[in-house]
């Protein structure tokens, strides 16, 4: 097992490349189901929705704790001081909510690859970050019963619901790839047991559970999965995520006060 | 319109069933997928029931459930001399 | 005396007894109790949407989590008052169709734009708190339903007070920019918390208080929120833009300027800053999910699965 101390310079430096995305991911895509609070379809699914939301959050306040105890930073500042060209999560992730389906196809996609990722890291020979895995994942169960829940009522509640389940799920099967790209220095880690499979590997096993979910929508859904994971994630910065930055970052980066 | 719910939580293993509210929900999963987030954000109920509120059928006459003629037999303060009545037929009987 | 009459309802009010949804009642009792139920949920759902915009921009992890899980208890709070209300003959759908059409009301103070992170603690801890003053004293209503709901609404509420302090108190300790945030808001809302509890009335002009459904008139409330908070407001070295205000020494009983009771009529009956904004957002999302609505009403379609 590796501590924090015992981890070399190179291995530290890698394994904050590979969480920092993770994190941001975590963290932009609660921000986005955050915004559905007050306006879900439903009184009780505002509810739920809203605990989903905060979990996320909650997730990555856990992944950018350990990156600040690796670079010595804060993990406040790490969320919400970056600036925009700094953060390094999924396109697919930064995307408005769109309609409820397309938030729907979105949150039940991105856990099935939360709980693929999280299953892996939980044998992590880096115990901080085995740890965090496995509290994530026991939330992670609540958030794949209730986007299945919905996936399924979408899929069958309607012909209009199906039609959105279906342009939603067009939209983003192409960009999910975006979420298993490698990062610098990754080989480290692999080696190490740190990152006990590669992010090639994670992609590929996704695959296996969303393609019959997608071809059982429609059959032409499954040839959108047929690329291969995005390597890297620096892009530039979209007009979805300038607005979104701006608003995240109103009130820290304001320069009124340090403490909140 | 979805259907209308009730809710139901037991505290712990040994405590029993208690109601705790309604949700309106499409099903009986969505129900119990909505419940918890609806009334045990702040709670670890070891377990949850729903059932349509149709399904429930409340007594008409409350009345009924009023104390009537005298059943202080059936409680235990009936017997709070017993200790002194047991002292006396011991002396009684030395 | 016939059971089902105003006459023996009169009777149980006035022994204390508490009132069941299913008790016959008199058309003035259910039909006042359903116009404060429907207007206290119409505030809880309505009184999301000017805090919720705060969760995006919130300054820290903890605080974007804690104003979340904040509006997402106002979200629950008018789950619960509806199901209430809904008891009482009217359903959940007709109540949000008749608030997003303008027809019925919802509290003053959601009537009103946010400014800064300055209104989301004000708002956290003086409209929370005077909100817990009212629902405190409604624990002692006669409607038993919505006393069952209360007790965990206030319950909520008081955790939403100390979240607004401790909002307010890192403000107040914070940088003059920051302080500053809270004395603009207190500058701006004051008014609109002095309205809040509306104005005087006889008591016997109170049909729900002669109903014992309310147990307390609306100046002894605003006179309780005045006790506890002015003084809390003042030791922070905070004003108030009331030059009148003050307590008449010991008594526990304060003087102000007598707030201008038109402005809150105007406001509540849809003429508020921010009423019709609002109002168009809430329209617009239930519009838009109408289809999820109707996924929701069949069960598996055949030719659809």
């Amino acid at each position: 097992m590796t501590s924090t101390a015992a981890l070399e310079p190179a291995a530290r430096e890698a394994l904050v490349a590979y969480l920092l995305p993770w994190a941001d991911d975590e963290l932009i895509l609660g921000h986005r189901d955050s915004e559905w609070t007050g306006f879900a379809p439903m009184l009780e699914e505002d509810l739920a929705f809203s605990s989903i939301a905060q979990d996320e959050i909650g997730h990555a306040a856990l992944i950018y704790a350990i990156v600040a105890e690796l670079t010595d930073g804060n993990p406040d500042h790490l969320a919400l001081r970056r600036p925009a060209d700094a953060y390094r999560h999924a396109e697919v992730v930064e995307k408005s909510n769109g309609d409820w389906a397309y938030t729907i196809a979105r949150h039940y996609l991105y856990d099935q690859a939360d709980a693929v990722r999280l299953e892996v890291l939980s044998a992590s020979t880096y115990p901080p970050l085995a740890g965090i895995a496995r509290k994530m994942a026991r939330e992670e169960h609540y958030h794949r019963l209730h986007g299945e829940m919905w996936w399924e009522r979408l899929a069958t509640g309607s012909s209009e619901s199906r039609g959105r389940l279906i342009d939603a799920a067009r939209a983003l099967a192409p960009l999910f790839g975006t979420l298993f790209g490698d990062t610098d220095g990754q080989e480290i880690l692999l080696a190490e047991k740190i990152l006990p499979a590669s992010p090639a590997s994670l992609y590929l096993a996704w695959r296996d559970q969303a393609r019959p979910l997608l071809v059982a929508l429609d059959p032409t859904l499954g040839r959108l999965l047929d690329g291969a994971a995005e390597p890297g994630r620096a892009r530039p910065v979209s007009a979805d995520f300038q607005a979104l930055h701006a608003e995240m970052t109103m009130v820290s980066a304001s320069g009124l006060g340090e403490r909140w | 319109m979805p259907d209308l719910y009730e809710v139901f939580q037991r505290k712990s293993v040994t405590d029993p069933m208690v109601h705790a509210g309604s949700v309106e929900a499409a099903d009986p999963r969505m129900a119990l997928i909505l419940a918890k987030e609806t009334f045990f954000r702040r709670e670890h109920p070891a377990g949850i029931w729903v059932a349509r509120r149709d399904d429930l059928h409340p007594l008409a006459e409350t009345d009924v459930l009023e104390p009537g003629s005298d059943k202080s037999y059936r409680a235990i303060e009936a017997y709070t001399g017993i200790a002194k009545k047991r002292q006396e037929v011991e002396e009684r009987l030395r | 005396m016939n059971e089902h009459s105003e006459e023996a309802f009169r009777g149980r009010v006035e022994r204390g007894e508490l009132i069941e949804a299913g008790d016959w009642m008199p058309d003035s009792y259910r039909l006042g109790v359903l116009k404060f139920l429907e207007m206290h949920a119409n505030s809880e759902i309505m009184g999301a949407l000017p805090e919720r915009e705060w969760i995006p921009r919130a300054p820290t992890l903890r605080r974007k989590m804690s104003l979340t899980a904040k509006v997402q208890d106002e979200v629950g709070h008018a789950q619960l008052i509806y199901s209430v209300a809904q008891d009482l003959g009217k359903s959940r759908e007709a109540m949000l169709e008749d608030l997003i059409a303008g027809k019925t009301k919802f509290h003053n103070v959601f009537h009103y734009p946010t400014e800064s992170w300055g209104d989301v603690a004000l708002i956290g801890w003086l409209i929370d708190g005077a909100a817990l003053v009212t629902q405190h004293a409604l624990l002692k209503s006669n409607y038993a339903p919505y006393v069952r709901i209360l007790k965990r609404i206030c319950a909520e509420e008081s955790l939403h007070l100390k979240h607004g302090e401790d909002i307010t108190l890192e403000l107040a300790a914070g940088t003059p920019a920051q302080r500053a945030l809270f004395q603009d808001a207190l500058n701006r809302w004051w008014e609109p918390i002095m309205h809040f509890f509306g104005p005087s009335y006889a008591p016997a002009n109170d049909s729900l208080l002669m109903w014992r459904f309310k147990t307390r008139s609306n100046e002894e409330l605003r006179q309780e929120f005045l006790n506890r908070y002015v003084p809390r407001i003042w030791s922070l070295g905070f004003t108030l833009p009331d030059p009148e205000l003050r307590e008449n020494s010991g008594t526990g009983t304060w003087t102000y300027t007598e707030p201008d009771w038109n402005v809150l009529k105007q406001v509540v009956t849809g003429n508020g800053p921010a009423t019709a904004r609002r109002l168009a957002l809430r329209r617009a999302s239930y519009a838009e999910h109408g289809w999820v609505r109707a996924a929701l009403q069949g069960g598996v379609r055949a030719d659809v699965a």
